[in-house]
């Protein structure tokens, strides 16, 4: 397992180098420009033109790769053209919301997601199941702006028991912190638990379709017992993919919703660097971002062998 | 009798508390000092460096930090901030500025001539109306510690003007600072304003604590300049990009102010009564900029032939909804500004007439050539404009290919005259017609005309003082303007401001800015 792990790393490597380059010819191969944007609309051609070159951004496009890539083989990211601080930094910066509003909203989705998802699968084709569904489908076809918008109208707006938007710091307080995610959290929860349920509902009827499940109801297991004790395990392996996939989607940053909530999240960054150019920031985040995806998959490949005895690596 | 005893226990019960909950209540109009003002705003800064940037995101936080020599009063007229006072030589080719004593910059520092001289120097060279200011400053020589003399290679009468224009601002930082940052944008933030620079947290807040060393003038001028009293401890920019939740945390309370809110929900703030609207008249104005240097455009008739099309009412209802936030105006000024405000060009501006158009395309000889129109989503009475806008050309015979980008995008496209042939954009107000920025040869839609050369120097040649003759030239200007149409005006769009109870004393301008004004939380 351990080689497997390793090997698993190494590979990283390489998927790094593609991602890198790729992202690096695709943006500056798109128009725009950060120093017209630093300066504003109304600032002269003149002025643009000396900022680019006090910023070095009139150096040719293979010359500013080459110092690129000596910066990242030195794990050195660069330097934020916005935020004048080293991209790491504004990584990590922003990766603690991220990270607070990811682990609650997956939380809230497995909470729910999971125990309905086999209930449906065990209630199949009864009303509880078609109720279900069509949550389901709701769950996964709002969309997500929506949903916090209409949170944000009722539970910070009527009801004033949250706030309307912004991120408070753990350090500032638990009840703070924890009020300033649950609307955000709720809002990807409906859509995550939608794609978890469905999977968990799906898969939960493949396994008791099996025959040891046959064997064990004629043997006299009680229900309960068949669900928990021998479904449950094997039904989570399938789901655990789209638990994986859903928990790399959101520490990739949740756009829209930390945009909605004004959360300084990394989709908040990815977003704000995209519309100013901010190079080096994009760069940066693209490679977190495939970092990101290799080692949750990595995870969840491992999770299999843990939930499995019968995969080895 | 028992009513009686009812009144009785009311006044014994009631009137009390009354009393001590209005104790609580500061007298209408009486300041507080303390607290911290929350604002939210629709965009974060891209710098803090307002001497570089034209950005309206970075004036808005920059005022409360740093101040030039000069700045306007609330009727858009310019008066001394860090100046004392000036003097002119006879020959209008000497400025002697003397510096208010006891300034001090954040840092403790003093404020002196040569700080002055080092931060003109680097506006010169970085700002749009520093260069054209410095195209006629022979020298700048710092005649003692408190006081700076400019010498003019020819006698520019806008010059104490353009010292004091809020776009990329004249302001004065300390000579170190002014050299290290050199064309970059400053990253030491260290300037005289009654606020001082904090922090910034990117993506959340940026926040300004008060300066208490601050020594503010005694005149109620207004503006940005005159007495400036700075009474809430803190001030709190935070980034809400949502017009909505904007809108709903000033309702909530968790802001006290909210910037650029869409006209379509005004109704909403008008519903509530702790809410009042602020509608900014000196805000921008919407123009459609033709490419002049090469391309269908080149030939006046095409854009006299645009500007005739266009039915400006329609333009300015897509552009900014309801009737109280536009203004159909000719003005390349807004009325507010009196000094430089003019009418002239009345009988060209929002006259459609689709016969005149398609009589001057046909005189210009237009084959239909396809007419490339940039518009952005990014603001979207841009896109709502172009949208209308390009009916009403094709009405008129054009053949239109509306493109529509990114704001990026777009800012990097419309630097190259092959791309395009008209863009979209809106200006914000400028103070003087020598600082107005689509005048200028470079910047995109490359203007070059003598007859405006013409009128802008006589204009930079008239004393201040002569104001009958300012203002004919200023009809001249103007009347050139709707002549050579290097921009087709569409209107004046007005800015939403919403604030809620907890604010007092603000009083609008065509920006924010939070000095003599309090909270109530």
């Amino acid at each position: 397992m351990a080689r497997y792990a390793a090997g698993r790393v190494l590979a990283l490597v390489p998927v790094l180098a593609v991602v890198g380059v790729t992202v690096f010819l695709l943006i500056h191969l798109i128009p725009g420009d950060p120093a017209a944007v630093i300066l504003g609309s109304d600032a002269s051609q003149a002025q643009v033109a000396q900022l680019r070159t006090a910023l070095g951004l009139d150096r040719p496009l293979h010359v500013q790769f080459v110092l690129w890539l000596e910066h990242v083989l030195r794990g050195d990211l660069g330097n934020s053209i916005f935020l004048r601080q080293p991209v790491t930094r504004a990584i990590w910066d922003h990766l603690g919301p991220t990270a607070s509003l990811t682990a609650l909203a997956e939380l809230l989705a497995l909470a729910v997601a999971v125990p309905s998802g086999i209930l449906a699968a065990w209630k199949r084709d009864t009303r509880f199941d078609q109720g279900f569904m069509m949550l389901v489908l709701l769950g996964v076809s709002i969309p997500s702006f929506w949903t916090g918008l209409n949170l944000i109208a009722l539970f910070a707006v009527t009801v004033r028991l949250f706030p309307v938007a912004g991120y408070v710091s753990p350090l500032q307080g638990a009840g703070p912190w924890l009020a300033s995610l649950i609307l955000p959290a709720v809002a990807l929860a409906f859509t995550q638990a939608g794609l978890v349920a469905r999977m968990a509902r799906d898969a939960t009827i493949d396994v008791l379709a099996e025959d040891y499940i046959r064997t064990a109801r004629s043997k006299g297991v009680r229900e309960t017992r068949v669900l928990t004790r021998h479904a449950f395990r094997n039904a989570l392996i399938p789901t655990m993919t789209v638990v994986g996939t859903s928990l790399a989607n959101l520490l990739s940053g949740a756009v829209v919703v930390e945009t909605v909530f004004v959360l300084p999240g990394i989709g908040n960054l990815i977003v704000q660097s995209i519309s100013r150019r901010d190079y080096p920031v994009i760069e940066g985040v693209v490679l977190f971002v495939a970092l990101v995806y290799v080692v949750v998959n990595l995870g969840v490949d491992l999770l299999y062998a843990a939930l499995d005895p019968r995969i080895t690596y | 009798m028992f009513k009686n005893a009812v009144v009785r226990i009311l006044a014994i019960g009631v009137v009390p508390v009354l009393m001590w909950s209005a104790a609580g209540v500061p007298a209408s109009g009486q300041a507080q000092a303390g607290g911290a003002i929350r604002v939210a705003t629709n965009a974060e800064p891209t710098t803090f460096d307002w001497m570089s940037s034209t950005a309206t995101a970075t004036r808005l936080v920059a005022w409360h930090v740093f101040e030039g020599l000069f700045a306007i009063d609330q009727q858009y007229e310019v008066r001394p901030l860090l100046a004392q006072g000036y003097t002119v030589s006879d020959d209008g080719l000497r400025y002697t500025i003397k510096l208010r004593p006891g300034l001090k910059f954040h840092n403790g520092q003093p404020v002196t001539a040569d700080d002055v001289i080092a931060s003109l120097a680097r506006w010169g060279k970085l700002s749009s109306g520093g260069q054209e200011t410095f195209k006629y400053v022979k020298g700048l020589r710092a005649v003692d510690p408190g006081t700076v003399e400019i010498a003019l290679s020819a006698p520019f009468t806008p010059l104490i003007t353009s010292l004091g224009d809020p776009k990329q601002s004249a302001v004065i930082v300390p000579k170190a600072i002014a050299e290290r940052a050199g064309l970059k944008p400053l990253e030491e933030l260290v300037g005289t304003g009654p606020y001082i620079f904090k922090k910034w947290t990117p993506g959340q807040e940026i926040v300004l604590a008060r300066n208490p060393a601050y020594t503010p003038r005694a005149e109620a001028w207004g503006g940005i300049t005159g007495r400036k009293i700075a009474y809430a401890d803190e001030i709190h920019f935070f980034p809400v990009t949502d017009p909505q939740v904007r809108l709903a945390g000033v309702a909530t309370g968790q802001y006290d102010l909210a910037l650029e809110v869409p006209p379509d929900l005004y109704p909403k703030v008008k519903a509530n009564r702790r809410l009042t609207a602020d509608i900014v008249k000196v805000f921008s104005w919407t123009g459609v900029v033709f490419n002049k240097a090469r391309g269908p455009f080149t030939d006046v008739r095409l854009r006299q032939a645009v500007q005739y099309a266009m039915k400006d009412a329609d333009l300015m209802a897509a552009a900014a909804g309801p009737k109280a936030f536009w203004q159909l105006d000719p003005g390349l000024f807004f009325p507010d500004q009196h000094d430089v405000y003019s009418r002239a060009g009345a009988d060209v501006y929002d006259h459609q007439n689709l016969d005149r158009a398609r009589a001057l395309l046909r005189e210009a000889g237009y084959k239909g050539q396809k007419i490339v129109v940039m518009s952005t989503k990014d603001y979207t009475w841009n896109n709502n404009t172009a949208q209308v806008l390009v009916p009403e050309m094709q009405a008129a015979g054009f053949t239109v290919d509306s493109q529509v980008y990114d704001w990026p995008t777009l800012l990097s496209r419309r630097t190259k005259p092959e791309m395009f042939d008209i863009f979209l954009t809106g200006f914000s107000p400028s103070i003087d017609p020598t600082g107005i920025i689509f005048f200028g040869k470079t910047w995109p839609g490359w203007y070059k005309s003598e007859a405006m050369d013409r009128a802008l120097a006589q204009w930079s040649r008239t004393p201040v003082t002569a104001a009958d003759a300012r203002r004919k030239i200023m009809d001249q200007i103007q009347t050139v303007f709707y002549t050579e149409v290097p921009v087709a005006k569409v209107g004046n769009q007005f800015g939403l401001e919403v604030y809620n109870d907890h604010l007092h004393g603000y009083t609008g301008y065509f920006d924010v800015r939070f000095w003599n004004t309090w909270v109530t939380h």
